[in-house]
Parts: C-alpha cells; structure tokens; sequence
C-alpha cells in the first residue's frame, strides 16, 4: 500500500498579531498541507480576517512574533518578508470579503495585468491580449459566468454575489498554490453560495491548498474541508474534521468552546 | 544676473513688429492696436483672479529672442506623434517646414495663414483681437499658422493633424502661431493640433486656435501639449457654435514647465453641441493651468464637460471652469464633472467650477473632487501580484478612462497611451 507522504505547504508557528495596539492572534499554529482545504471557523472578532490579512500582507495588522513559511518552487520562504505583490507572484492568493471596486479598469486588463505578473515571476511567457481573451472566456464559460462579466470594470457596481464570484474568476485565472477565502460566502442568498462553492471546489488540486473562512457550515456543504479549526480570541482551540464544522452548526461556538 | 526683463519683452515685440512691414494695412493696424493695448496692460499676477494660481514672473524674467535661420526637422523627430493615415502640416519653431501624409480632398482649403492673409481670404475679424496679456502678444508677433476652409456639406474621413515642434534652435526665443479653421454648413472636419518640444531648454510657445462650426457643422479638435520641459506654453482656443453644430473638445496636457490652455466657446444658435473634454498630468514642478468658459447664448444648447487631472512630486493641476447660461438660454442642459488624483502629500489642485445661471428652464450641474490614490485599490491590486508602479499606472489609467472613451478623433487614443506610460515611469 502506498503511503502518500504529506507535502507541506504552509507553516505557521507562534504567530503573534495586532492592529490598533490591541493583540488580535496569539500564539496561533497551523500546517497546510498540499491538496488540502482547511476551514477555519470562529465567532466576530475571533481574528479570522486578521489572519488572512497577515498571511496576504495587509499592513494594517503588525505582526508581533511567530513564523510563516511558504514553500514554493522547491524553496522555504520566509512569508512574512515578503511584500504583498511578492506574495501573490509567488502563488498566495486572497478572496477577499469585501472587493475593491475599482470604475474604469475592466476586469480583463485588470487580471492580464495580474496574470502576466504571476507568469513573469514563476518564468512562463506572459500572454497578450487576445491570448489572454480566449483564457479568460474560457475560464467564464468553465464558471458558467456571462463573458460580458468579464469586460465590466473592476466590481463596480457589482451585485455581492457578483464581486465574491469575480473573487473566484480572478482565482481560477491565477491558479494560485495557497488560495485564502475569507468568508467568500458572506452576503449570498443560499442558491449563490452554491454557485460559489461548487465552482471553488472545482479548482482544488493536489497540489494546491486553501483555506476557507467562514462563519457558517452551510459552505461547507459543497466544499468538504479535511481540517477544521475553531478560531477563538486568536488562538486555535479546537481541530477537528469535517464533522466538528457540523457539530458547531448544531452545538454553537460557546458550547463546542466549553469542551 | 537676469532681472525682470518687461522691458526686454517689449524690445522683443518691437522687433517682432519690424518684420511686419510688408503685410496689408489692415493687419498692421491690427497688430498696432494690439501692441498699444498690451503697452498700456500690466502683466498679470496672483492678484489677477484669472493667473490667481499661476506666477508668471520667471517668464518676465526671461529674456526672449527669435528664431533665426532656417530650422532642421527630420520627420523622425516627430514620428511618436504621426499617424499615416493624417494629412499633416508640419512646423519647426514656429515655422512652416513641410506637409505629408494623406491628401485632403476636394472642398477643403488649408493653406499657411500668411497666404491666406495675402490672397484676402482672411480678414481682422476673423482674427479675432485677444483682451489677454499673453494672447495679445500672439496679436503682435504671431507669423505663421493655417487656416482651413471646409466647404458646406463636405466630410473629411481622415483627421488633418498640426504639428508644432519646437527644436534646440527654439532656445531663448518665443514662437506664435495661429489657427483658423471654418467648418462649413453641414461640413465634418476633425483636427489634432500638437506641440511637441524637443529641448528641455527655456522657451516661449503662444498658440491660438479660432474654429468657426457652420449650421449643422461637425468639427472635433484634439490638442496634444507635450513640450519641452523648460518650455513656457500658453495656448488658448476659441470657438463659435452656430445652429445645431457640435464641436468636440479634447486637450491633452502634458510638457512644459509651465503650460495654460485657455478655452472660450460661444454657442451662438439653437441646439449647438459642446463635447469638452481635459486631461492634465504634472510632474516635478510643473504648473499645468487650464481655464475654460462656455457660454450657452442661444436655447437648447447642451455641453459636456469632463476634466481629469493626475498630478505628482511638486506638480499644480489648476482648472477654472466657468458655464454661463443667461436668460435667453432657455432649456440648456449643460454638466461639468472634474475628478483629480494626486500622488504624495507635495503636489497640489486648484479647482474653480463655476455655473453662472439666469435662465430658469435649464438642466445644469457641476461637481469637483479631488483625492490621493486610494490605499485600498493599491493593496487589492499588490494581492493580484501587480507591483506599485504597475498598480500606480492601472489606477491612473482608470481616473482617465472615462475621458477616452468614444473619442472624438479615434486616433486620438495613441496620445492617452503615450502620456499614460511616460507619466509613472
């Protein structure tokens, strides 16, 4: 019998973050894995977002101590050195909860921008225009989103279900290694969340890795995670597998907490 | 040391008007007059309300000559800027060199100004005296220019494009143009005008542009500054509107160290048409002053006008925008909309948007903002792998992509792409 030996991707050890002077994670641990999806989980102000916002650079969390390494391309990167365009190119990519809207730069020139970054960074041959066009209908036609979406400027004016499936187009289109959802799911009425969950689910690889953040299980119902971590005062306090995100729907944070 | 040189300018325009001896009388009292106004006018100064924002006392300081001799243009100088599908009149420091590219057709008339003088197909009406300190100079000196003539009903397909480029012999001296362009009844004509500096020495370039647009007539005018980086432009447009025309504006200003633009339309008859449009990018410690008044004199008239502006390091990016509707403008409907980007806590706008309404059956609004590159846009694009200056060009490319859309001159849009990539490099 084969054993599969795990190939990590991601570690993150001690971490220590705060925004305005207040600590938000403490001492937080976690490994990812390639071919992994783990959700994490946690009540408002758990510090779900902030460790999203470290592991793509946001500069409004300062990291007080702790490591993350990213291992890419053979190398063990020190994340946290990196700056947050860095990160991308190297294969880090966060959906972000609430998207930037940007009037007057289509999506199209917009992501070929991002694209040929990323190509350039990891030594593939940037696309031109037309090339990258047949990409990105391709992509659109793979999602099911109206290619129209595409030549539309950047999330303006932009339903929510819009800008969070524009967050999963623009991931599709970047293949990134390690792909942070941060509560993709927030503001979607049950159909959409099902459109964005089946479509995130279809871009897990062996040899990618996302972590999901989100408040409900009902994502989860399309997207089954291997690991689940409940985030509670910026620690980790419990772990578990799919089934934990469930009990928490049933039991609720506090009672999964007091175990 | 230099010192503040009125004198010297008045040396110069004596000089000026010694060349002129040859020209009808009427041209000379035109310019007579002209001098005598500009000799009793004090320079302006910030406690002008119209150069509020703009100093030109190291202009005054400057002392200017005239080009002598003959100046050499390889048309490789100014290719950047040359379409091939443009019939264009090509001039070196302010004087007519050659004309290439694409021929006009029948119905158009474009001939150098001083022969259209000669010949009296122009006369002092038509030249139209300036009031302004700088213009009037133009008055005095101007020497060279085109006038274009399309007759009624005839459309040119292709744009006729100005070339104004300033050489390394345009050094220390001033250079006048003018323009006069006649779009008859029902004609089509599109005109890009540019002045394109190729020293970064100090220099003075005056230019004015008078469109007359004929009943029904369709005449867009694209203006493309890029001078040198010493160079002191001062340009100004003025445009007459008859019934049902549509004159479509579009500047674009980018060289200079020191460059105003200012633009008069007048719509004289019902249902006239005022696309306008402006683009400002400074840099270093350039002043970019763009002043513009249109004035609504007949009923059903409509104007757009829609000014963006991008300014870094110790850059000024001034607009004063003035529309005026009064009584007898009945059912004007007129919007102007001027959005700034500024990059760094060191450059500045200055922005004056002016409605001047007494009609009470009108359609008018205006708005002005004016704001630093939003963190946010940059830290979203930096997660897509786009580096800042990338970032930073995407976003200015973004402020101004309203502006270039549905161009009046297609072609157009090379200038956008040209100014854009040079503006973040």
């Amino acid at each position: 019998m084969a054993v599969i030996v795990p190939q990590p991707l991601l570690n993150i050890t001690d971490l220590q973050a705060r925004v305005d002077g207040h600590v938000v994670l403490r001492d937080l641990n976690l490994t990812v894995n390639r071919g992994e999806v783990h959700a994490i989980m946690g009540p408002n102000g758990s510090g779900k977002s902030t460790l999203a916002g470290v592991l793509a650079g946001d500069s409004a969390y300062e990291v007080v101590k702790g490591r993350v390494v990213y291992h890419t391309a053979g190398k063990a990167l020190d994340l946290l050195e990196l700056d947050v365009d860095a990160r991308a190119r190297a294969g880090v990519f966060l959906a972000f909860q609430y998207p930037t809207e940007i009037a007057g730069l289509s999506n199209a020139v917009f992501l070929r921008s991002a694209y040929n970054a990323v190509c350039s960074e990891q030594g593939r041959t940037p696309l031109d225009a037309l090339d990258f066009d047949d990409l990105l209908q391709e992509k659109a036609r793979q999602l099911q989103m109206d290619k129209g979406f595409i030549y539309r400027p950047l999330n303006a004016g932009f339903s929510g279900g819009e800008k969070k499936r524009n967050e999963v187009l623009q991931m599709a289109v970047l293949a990134p290694q390690l792909a942070i959802l941060d509560e993709v799911d927030s503001g979607l009425d049950i159909d959409a969340v099902q459109i964005v969950a089946k479509t995130i689910d279809s871009l897990r690889t062996e040899h990618n890795a996302m972590v999901l953040i989100t408040h409900y299980h009902r994502i989860l119902n399309f997207i089954t995670p291997q690991h689940v971590h409940v985030l509670q005062q910026g620690r980790i306090v419990a772990s578990g597998g799919s089934d934990l995100a469930r009990r928490i729907e049933n039991e609720g944070y506090e009672n999964k907490l007091s175990h | 040391m230099k010192t503040s040189s009125v004198t010297d300018h008045a040396r110069f325009v004596a000089r000026a008007l010694a060349r002129t001896q040859d020209e009808p009388l009427w041209l000379q009292e035109f310019r007579r007059q002209a001098r005598q106004r500009w000799q009793a006018m004090s320079p302006p100064t910030l406690r002008s309300e119209a150069y509020r924002y703009t100093n030109i006392k190291p202009l005054l300081a400057e002392r200017l000559g005239v080009v002598t001799g003959k100046s050499t243009l390889p048309p490789t100088a100014y290719a950047p800027l040359l379409d091939a599908a443009e019939h264009c009149c090509v001039f070196a420091d302010g004087r007519y060199v050659r004309t290439q590219g694409a021929a006009l057709p029948q119905g158009v008339q474009c001939v150098r100004v001083q022969q259209a003088i000669s010949s009296g197909a122009l006369c002092a009406q038509q030249l139209q005296a300036s009031e302004d300190y700088l213009q009037l100079l133009n008055d005095i000196c101007f020497d060279d220019g085109i006038y274009v003539q399309v007759a009624a009903g005839v459309k040119l397909a292709q744009p006729l494009h100005l070339i104004f480029v300033n050489t390394a012999q345009a050094a220390g001296n001033a250079m006048f143009s003018r323009n006069i362009i006649d779009v008859g009844r029902g004609a089509e004509l599109q005109v890009i005008e540019s002045h394109y500096g190729l020293t970064a020495d100090s220099y003075l370039s005056v230019a004015r542009t008078v469109i007359n647009v004929g009943e029904g007539g369709d005449c867009a005018l694209v203006k493309f500054q890029h001078e040198g980086g010493g160079a002191y432009h001062f340009s100004a447009v003025e445009g007459q509107q008859q019934q049902d025309s549509r004159l479509s504006l579009l500047n674009i200003s980018y060289g200079g160290r020191l460059a105003r633009l200012d633009s008069s339309i007048e719509q004289l008859a019902k249902g006239a048409h005022c696309d306008f449009r402006t683009l400002y990018l400074g840099k270093e410690q350039q002043v970019l002053d763009n002043c513009a008044e249109i004035k609504h004199l007949a009923v059903e008239g409509t104007t757009q006008q829609r000014v963006r502006g991008i300014v870094r390091d110790r850059a000024r990016g001034i607009f004063a925008g003035n529309i005026r509707v009064p009584r007898q403008a009945q059912r004007t409907n007129a919007e102007q909309l001027t959005k700034n980007l500024l990059f760094g806590k060191e450059c500045a706008v200055y922005i004056r948007p002016q409605l001047q309404i007494e009609a009470d059956d009108v359609q008018c609004s205006h708005g002005a903002t004016s704001s630093r590159m939003a963190a946010a846009d940059l830290y979203y694009l930096a997660t897509r792998g786009i580096d800042h200056r990338h970032a930073a060009q995407l976003l200015c490319r973004a402020h101004v992509e309203e502006l270039a859309q549905d161009l009046p001159i297609a072609s157009a849009q090379r200038f956008f792409d040209m100014v854009l990539a040079h503006f973040l490099r």
